[in-house]
């Protein structure tokens, strides 16, 4: 490009082309000119590609979520889902981010700075903690620079999306249309035409029920099953099994004493004299001497406790007397730290000019710092000794067994034998086995349903937490297959009453809704087709007496015109059928409505809308976006 | 390219080409400075103003969690005065306007309302408050406006649903009820594809008598 500059420019062109390339050097810097390619693209947002890297992270984020959800509500890990909401909330992440940029929205350093301080994960002993906060992030695989960026993109986010949740508009027209309806009352009459006679006189021959069994085969099923035979390799097994020496534990403290040291951290009895920011040099003097004295009277065998009885109220500055616990570098005013830490126990200090007062501190006692010993941690030691052995041993049995369970891909028996593990035997369970945590684990579950350990294989080394592994072979396996005719018959009978019986009630409920609608009397219908009718008078929403089902069908129904009852019908669960019949529809007393309703309706109607806006106004985004996902890199 | 044959042609030709051009080049590369460092100012002044407002915005946000009005309006105000032209000034005319409905002061609601519509360019969120707008239309009885404004917008991108459903509240309002039965009814089937929740939408047309699954 640069030769086919110099062979055109001359004159103006120069100038501008010139000029222009270094205004866009300027701008973007020539790194990015050099630095493209490398990284590999997951997907592309407008302008913005994300990496790979990127995705993986937050699928890792994602599938840890799911597994916690699943863990509640148990069910199996799906793939394909976690992959889909990967791709959902970094598309919408990287949207909305690009929303931020045009709206010029910005976050400083500091803001960030400060939000990160503040973070509960990141405090040490005496507040944040720098190295605490590295070692957490480092973990997530972020470097200070960009977790600092993330950090800040979330912010705008959290602005963007602030800026409209939390300026909702919600009028006391809506919350009060919502309260009416809300408590809004019905007069209604019902009928229930039951099922259960019916049911009862229904029989069938066994042919149609035969022929039931073979029409709806799909739901009299047994699930394809397997028994497996498994490897179980623990870091914890390992390390309680070994036989350890005391001096070898003792040899281990004095290698890592470090690690068994606890922060030098001290008790304090302390005086604080008022004074303040502005204070002149004569009442700091004047509370200088007020310390002296006080530490005269302590020198001269006084108690800390006789002294705060007798002397922290008198004239002059306010004096306070304080006991405090252990504490760590840091807590206190610098100056009165700098003293504190270099007392030694039992000692008094001189008067201390601090930031808003003068202190005196005695320190009582000291704790950490040198003074823990081999025999206060002998028991973290040890376990930290027997982890750090057992490490090895678990890294090299996990490459002995993956080894063996490939070499010998139709037999565990020799990995077990060589490892002198335990060849463990399960019972047979299906893809949704819930009957043994381990046996619904999702990820045994897909190793044991993987074609290639349904063809005889044993699987591979599978992790199923940190630092416990498992290799399974399947050791009989049953295919799905229809349950007897003979097992689900009655179940299938049962099916068929109820749903003939349904069927049979709905048309009737139908016939009398219709008779209804047409002018009948109610009696008439009620004579005619031998039901009775049940009232209820000024019943809510929210009534627990009737059946859920006709409430529902109740205040669906509209409101009676000029005296006209308005009628309606609905199939129960248990197969019987409700009439219902709108004689009344009354709404409330505008003035009855409790302050505290009122108030948690306007609640729910602003989380309402602010959700609906927001999700709009991403998919409204969205729809104008160019947004490429390669599916087949992920 | 042109091919020379000795060190001193390219040098002539160099000192050619010079003659020829040099002047413009060396007003091209001062204009070209002038130009990054006039539009560097200007960046970072922006983004400065920017920071400015957004800290502001922050603790705006924050008294408006806390439940203090007062203090959120005063940040509010501080932000529109001082960061006119910064996305966080209309920010905080969404946040007075929410102040003032709580106050019962439609017309300033609107107001605030108003100049955060004119002064966004951002079009998603130019929907939203429009559709707040009609909010506040609707809460003053001026269903004709609230109309007039919502069907002015043809182009409703992602938010169909939302409009529907206020031209059904309008209709509603107004006593017809076939019209407001049906926005309400599209209103429902746009929301449910969308993911919305419908509970609103759904006690609404209950309330006419006219859900469709009965």
């Amino acid at each position: 490009m640069l030769q086919i500059i110099r062979e055109k420019t001359s004159g103006l062109i120069a100038i501008l082309i010139v000029g222009a390339l270094i205004v866009s050097f300027a701008l973007w810097g020539v790194g990015s000119y050099f630095d493209q390619g490398g990284d590999v693209i997951a997907i592309s947002v407008n302008d913005t590609d994300i990496e790979l890297r990127e995705y993986q992270r937050v699928y890792q984020s994602v599938s840890r979520q799911f597994q916690e959800f699943l863990k509640q509500s148990s069910g199996s890990l799906d793939d394909e889902l976690v992959k889909k909401q990967t791709l959902e909330s970094l598309i919408e992440r990287e949207l909305v981010t690009q929303v931020g940029d045009d709206l010029g929205l910005r976050v400083s350093a500091n803001q960030v700075r400060s939000v990160i301080n503040s973070l509960e994960a990141f405090q040490g002993l005496s507040g944040f903690d720098n190295s605490v906060y590295e070692r957490a992030i480092a973990q997530l695989g972020y470097t200070p620079a960009m977790f600092e960026r993330q950090i800040q993109q979330d912010m705008r986010s959290e602005q963007l999306q602030s800026s409209i949740s939390e300026s909702v508009i919600v009028t006391e027209n809506e919350v009060r249309m919502i309260a009416g309806l809300q408590n809004q009352t019905r007069d209604i009459s019902y009928s229930i035409i039951s099922s259960d006679k019916i049911k009862e006189e229904l029989s069938f021959s066994d042919e149609e029920i035969k022929a039931f069994y073979e029409t709806n085969s799909r739901d009299y099923l047994d699930p394809e099953k397997v028994k497996i035979a498994f490897l179980d390799l623990s870091l914890q097994k390992i390390a309680g099994d070994l036989t350890v020496s005391e001096d070898d534990i003792r040899a281990f403290y004095e290698s890592n004493k470090a690690d068994y040291d606890v922060e030098d951290q001290r008790k304090v009895r302390h005086i604080t004299i008022e004074t303040s920011e502005e204070a002149t040099e004569e009442q700091i003097n004047i509370a200088r001497t007020r310390a002296e004295e006080l530490i005269a009277k302590l020198r001269g065998g006084m108690s800390f406790d006789e002294l705060s009885e007798k002397h922290s109220d008198g004239p002059g500055p306010k004096v306070e007397i304080s006991e405090l616990g252990f504490l760590t570098k840091g807590i206190m005013d610098a100056a009165v730290d700098e003293v504190m830490f270099s007392l030694q126990e039992g000692e008094i200090s001189e008067p201390i000019v601090a930031e808003k007062s003068v202190d005196v501190v005695m320190v009582e006692s000291i704790k950490g710092g040198a003074k823990n010993t081999f025999e206060d941690t002998r028991e973290q030691v040890e376990e930290a000794y027997r982890i750090s052995i057992a490490e090895n041993q678990f890294f090299e049995a996990i490459d002995q067994l993956a080894d063996l369970a490939y070499e010998h891909p139709d037999t565990l028996e020799i990995a077990a034998e060589d490892l002198e593990l335990t060849l463990n035997e399960s019972e047979f369970f299906n893809r949704n086995s819930q009957s043994d945590p381990l046996l619904s684990d999702s990820k045994i579950i897909a190793a044991s349903f993987s074609e290639d350990v349904l063809n005889g294989n044993n699987s591979e080394v599978i992790e199923i937490a940190s630092n416990r592994v498992m290799v399974l072979r399947v050791l009989e396996r049953k295919a799905e297959q229809k349950i007897p005719f003979e097992e689900v018959r009655e179940r299938i009978v049962t099916r068929m009453k109820y749903e003939k019986a349904r069927n049979q009630v709905q048309t009737k409920g139908e016939s009398i809704l219709e008779k209804l609608k047409s002018g009948s009397s109610v009696d008439q219908v009620a004579t005619d087709f031998s039901i009775e009718w049940k009232d209820a008078t000024a019943i809510k929403r929210d009534n627990t007496g009737v059946n859920r089902s006709v409430l529902r069908t109740a205040f669906k129904l509209g409101r009676p015109e000029s005296g006209q009852a308005v009628f309606g019908g609905s199939s129960l669960g248990s197969g019987d059928y409700a009439v219902v019949m709108v004689k009344g529809v009354f709404d409330p007393d505008a003035s009855s409505y409790k302050e505290e309703e009122l108030q948690q309706i306007k609640a729910q109607l602003q989380r309402l809308k602010a959700a609906s806006s927001w999700t709009q106004l991403v998919k409204d985004v969205r729809s104008q976006s160019d947004i490429n996902v390669f599916k087949d890199r992920l | 390219m042109d091919i020379y044959q000795t060190e001193d042609e390219q040098v002539e030709a160099l000192k050619k080409w010079w003659e020829e051009n040099g002047k413009s080049a060396i007003f091209g590369v001062v204009l070209g400075l002038m130009a990054i460092f006039g539009w560097r100012e200007w960046k970072d002044y922006e983004a400065q103003q920017a920071a400015s407002a957004s800290q502001l915005y922050q603790e705006m946000i924050i008294a408006t969690r806390d439940q203090k009005a007062d203090k959120a309006g005063e940040k509010a105000k501080e932000i529109v005065a001082e960061y006119e032209s910064t996305a966080y000034a209309v920010f905080a005319k969404l946040g007075l306007a929410k102040n003032a409905v709580a106050n019962g002061e439609l017309d300033k609601a609107r107001e605030n309302l108003q100049w955060a519509l004119d002064n966004t360019r951002q079009d998603s969120l130019r929907h939203v408050i429009t559709l707040r707008i009609a909010d506040v239309l609707i809460a003053q009885n001026k269903l004709s406006e609230a109309n007039t404004l919502l069907g002015n917008n043809t182009n409703r991108g992602e938010f169909s649903a939302s409009y529907l459903q206020m031209e059904g509240d309008v209709q509603r309002l107004e006593g017809n009820v076939d019209a407001a039965v049906e926005a309400y009814q599209k209103a429902v089937s746009i929301a449910q594809e969308s993911g919305l929740d419908t509970s609103i939408l759904d006690m609404k047309l209950d309330d006419l008598g006219r859900s469709k699954e009965l």
